[in-house]
């Protein structure tokens, strides 16, 4: 193809051409840029947005079924609350699917059933038909299309949380503080998809809690954390067999110890220290360099008994030894929450077995994370207080709960970050309030994960289909995550936001194309002459627009491609460039309580497609308005007036 | 060959000016016609018409019985016309060879080694005298051999007519000699019909025959 050769003349940089280099160069420039940019916004917005609905989905699931009106008001529901088989109550979801009975009416036992009341579903056969479990064996036939699916049944209750936050005091001993808060209870999603994903690993100061407050369960806790360094407190005293041979000290003496400080006017070796028989204190506080002798672990009754292989650096000199586990505390360590198969130590926190999440004890609940800002820690222990109807009037009951983890709940409104416990609290708290539910629609339901959330909307239709065939269809209400309340906001900013972008990303693109007109313009006015020769030698007025036009797409090719990469390697390097916008800026350059600890990206797809393919089109276009009036030169003019 | 019939052009901008008034004469296969006049006397329109560089406000050009109309304009070009300027009017940031073989490109045919453009592209470059300059840019060549790349350009799709409007003018005497016998002996040898447009008396009287035109029509 002549017009390729043509263009690589045309567009390699020459200095006899120096003013189109110039503008061709800065087309690409500008172009590039633009490309950049709109991978880049377009990537973060998609990965913030994924990244929000993962945790949506697996707190609240992908798609909810929620009971109707018509179910509270169905025989199925209310015969409960007549029949001695129900203790004349009302049966939640969980309940209904565990119970051996459909129907629990006794007639001979329970009072009639009041005419008003709708007539009872029943089979053929005059059985009642079991709407929950009917519904349930719906979601087996969903299993054979989409096998991960995973169903169960949820409840939302209201308590008032009371934590007691035990603390080591400074003085020694201990001392407490009380924390209440109104909180949302809900059942928690051991099995959920990707919930294990939004767990925070205990910290070091949850251990060090932990170890305060559970001294004896130490040997629980230690098992499952790789301990790195430790720091010692104020109580701690140095012994002998730490101190090296030749080593020298500075410190001062008091009437009960002898005090290592860098400011003493005294110097002590080892043996001067042996001699002196008085316990040896350290002014500043010591990180060393630790770890955990298993068999110490093994063998210890008490956590004191527990040995530690350390070194450490104590004014120039090399301390190196076993230290006993007493006066001193984690400073740097990692606790294991994550196994691949059942730990032979229970740990003390929620943990998972591949990808499966569980709580250590019955009465163990995981908190949203910002309870840590309240000071709350892994460990803490308190109670669910709620009120019970009783004959007269309501009483105050509680539950005993402990902290086992916290989660990340990211951008969620208060409503939709609740506490999970375990299903047992779940149904006392909300069977105890069950006779007046507030918004029944949103206190029991069932939840359906699965993996590919794009399906969301084919599988909910499907189980509409599913759920009509078996009759049970007005018992239900089938929502998808896009129809939650407090998802949705969020959700339209989110699609709106990637709109405008995009919209306002084409306009700069559509401007910086325009550099090409102008560099191809540029061009046809400069290469006249030859565009006379090359149609005298008989190329037609197409071969003629080809050069042009196919030079302004090459250069939007160009442009995009480098755009591309440039884009590629940033959002390689996305942390790098945060870190480097903050130093700039000399504050945090994205806000980690929107944007998480890290922010979070996936290569946009559609930004590539869209940039892949209008980038090329504008500059192809931008390249064929000066085609048309390279190709419509009259040459024995121009080679005339040339 | 050729039959040029009622041709007449008219400029209608500034003023309506006529540059050709019925212009009617013919040509055999092989004939080499030298068309002589004074400056603005329509020499070089005429050609420019006979090459569809321009189109005649009347009257029509047959090439072979066939009106060129009826050819696409840029067939008829690569095809069946090749043009010599005074001006060289080679692509300056070209080599000399990659010029001969423009015209072959541009009517998509192949031009690769061995490929029978190629080869005539060879042969041409050597009749004209210049295969050690075939590397060289444009630029870098003297008017002399611009101008037999230019022929050897204006032969590369075989065409039936040649026509050079005034291919000597920007040449010294010497090279003038040399590129007209050139011209002459390639198209002769080529077996082309030749139309030259020429100021040069020596030169006109090379040729079979000599059309003069004074005012846009033909003196004799």
């Amino acid at each position: 193809m002549f017009e390729f050769s043509i263009i690589r003349k045309y567009l390699v940089p020459r200095r006899k051409q120096l003013s189109v280099s110039l503008i061709a160069l800065m087309s690409i420039v500008v172009i590039s840029l633009v490309v950049w940019l709109l991978l880049l916004f377009l990537s973060v917005t998609e990965g913030i947005e994924k990244n929000w609905l993962g945790r949506l989905t697996a707190l609240n699931a992908p798609v909810r079924i929620v009971p109707t009106d018509l179910y509270y008001h169905s025989y199925y529901y209310k015969i409960d609350s007549i029949s001695q088989n129900s203790n004349y109550c009302p049966k939640s979801i969980h309940e209904k699917l565990v119970s051996l009975v459909s129907d629990p009416y006794d007639e001979e036992v329970d009072e009639a059933i009041p005419l008003q009341w709708p007539i009872a579903l029943r089979e053929q056969n005059g059985q009642l038909v079991d709407i929950v479990k009917k519904t349930f064996t719906t979601f087996d036939h969903l299993r054979t299309s989409t096998p991960s699916l995973i169903a169960r049944d949820y409840e939302i209750t209201g308590v008032m949380l009371r934590l007691n936050l035990l603390r080591p005091s400074l003085m020694g001993g201990e001392e407490q503080s009380f924390l209440s808060q109104v909180s949302y209870v809900s059942t928690f999603p051991k099995d959920a998809k990707n919930v294990h994903s939004l767990f925070t690993a205990p910290t070091v100061s949850d251990i060090n809690l932990l170890l305060f407050k559970k001294k004896q369960r130490f040997y629980e806790i230690l098992s499952h954390v790789d301990v790195q360094e430790i720091t010692t407190n104020y109580s701690w005293s140095l012994p002998i067999d730490l101190i090296p041979e030749k080593g020298k000290f500075k410190g001062y003496r008091t009437a009960a110890a002898i005090v290592l400080s860098a400011n003493g006017n005294e110097v002590y070796t080892k043996d001067r220290l042996k001699e002196l028989k008085l316990p040896i204190r350290v002014q500043e506080k010591v990180v060393m360099k630790a770890s955990i002798e298993n068999e110490s672990l093994l063998s210890a009754i008490k956590l004191e008994e527990v040995k530690l292989k350390v070194s450490a650096n104590l004014q120039g000199n090399h301390l190196s030894g076993n230290l006993y586990f007493k006066d001193v505390e984690l400073n740097k360590a990692s606790a294991k929450a994550a196994f691949d198969s059942i730990p032979q130590i229970t740990p003390l926190w929620a943990y998972t077995i591949n990808n499966e999440a569980f709580l250590p004890s019955e009465n163990s609940v995981i908190i949203p994370k910002n309870f840590r800002d309240n000071g709350v820690s892994i460990g803490d222990v308190g109670v669910f207080s709620f009120g019970s109807f009783g004959a007269t009037s309501v009483q105050e009951q509680t539950l005993n709960i402990e902290v086992a983890g916290f989660y990340d709940p990211g951008l969620m409104v208060v409503g939709a970050r609740p506490i999970f416990a375990d299903n047992g609290i779940v149904q006392t708290i909300s069977s105890s309030s069950s006779s007046i539910p507030l918004d029944p629609l949103l206190c029991n339901g069932i939840q359906i994960w699965f993996d590919d959330l794009s399906e969301t909307n084919k599988i909910a239709s499907t189980l509409q289909k599913k759920l009509e065939e078996e009759g049970v269809a007005p018992y239900w209400e089938i929502k998808t995550f896009y129809d939650y309340d407090f998802a949705k906001d969020l959700l339209l900013q989110f699609k709106s936001d990637r709109y405008l972008f995009t919209l306002i990303g084409i306009v700069i693109l559509v401007v910086a194309c325009t550099n090409i007109i102008s560099l191809l313009l540029l061009l046809v006015h400069t290469k006249k002459k030859e565009i006379a020769i090359l149609q005298v030698l008989g190329a037609t007025k197409y071969q003629i627009a080809a050069i042009f036009g196919a030079s302004g797409a090459l250069l939007g090719i160009i442009s995009s491609a480098i755009g591309t990469i440039l884009g590629l390697i940033t959002l390689n390097n996305l942390d790098a460039l945060v870190k480097f916008l903050s130093f700039i800026q000399g504050q945090e350059a994205f806000n980690s309580a929107f944007y998480g600890s890290s922010l979070p990206n996936t290569v946009s797809q559609q930004a590539i497609l869209l940039i892949l393919i209008a980038t090329p089109i504008l500059s192809l276009v931008a390249g064929l308005i000066p085609a048309t009036k390279a190709c419509k030169f009259p040459p024995a003019q121009t080679l005339r007036t040339e | 060959m050729l039959k040029v019939q009622s041709i007449k052009k008219k400029y209608l901008f500034p003023t309506e000016t006529e540059i050709l008034s019925d212009i009617n004469f013919e040509m055999a296969e092989g004939e080499i016609l030298a068309i002589m006049g004074p400056s603005g006397s329509g020499k070089s329109t005429l050609l420019h018409i006979i090459g569809s560089l321009e189109t005649p406000s009347e009257g029509q050009i047959l090439l072979h019985n066939q009106n060129i109309d009826s050819i696409p304009t840029s067939l008829y070009r690569q095809k069946h016309v090749g043009f010599v300027f005074q001006s060289f009017h080679l692509l300056e940031d070209y080599t000399a060879f990659e010029n001969l073989l423009l015209p072959c490109k541009i009517a998509r045919k192949s031009v690769k080694k061995g490929s029978e453009s190629y080869e005539r592209a060879l042969l041409l470059i050597r009749s004209m005298g210049l295969m050690e300059r075939m590397d060289y840019p444009a630029k870098l060549l003297s008017g002399g051999e611009k101008q037999r790349i230019a022929v050897a350009r204006a032969l590369m799709n075989d065409p039936s007519l040649l026509l050079a409007d005034e291919p000597t003018g920007n040449l010294d005497a010497k090279n003038g000699r040399i590129l007209s016998e050139l011209l002459l002996r390639s198209s002769r040898q080529f077996g082309k019909s030749l139309i030259l447009v020429t100021h040069d008396p020596i030169l006109a009287a090379m040729c079979d025959r000599i059309l003069h035109i004074h005012d846009g029509r033909i003196a004799c």
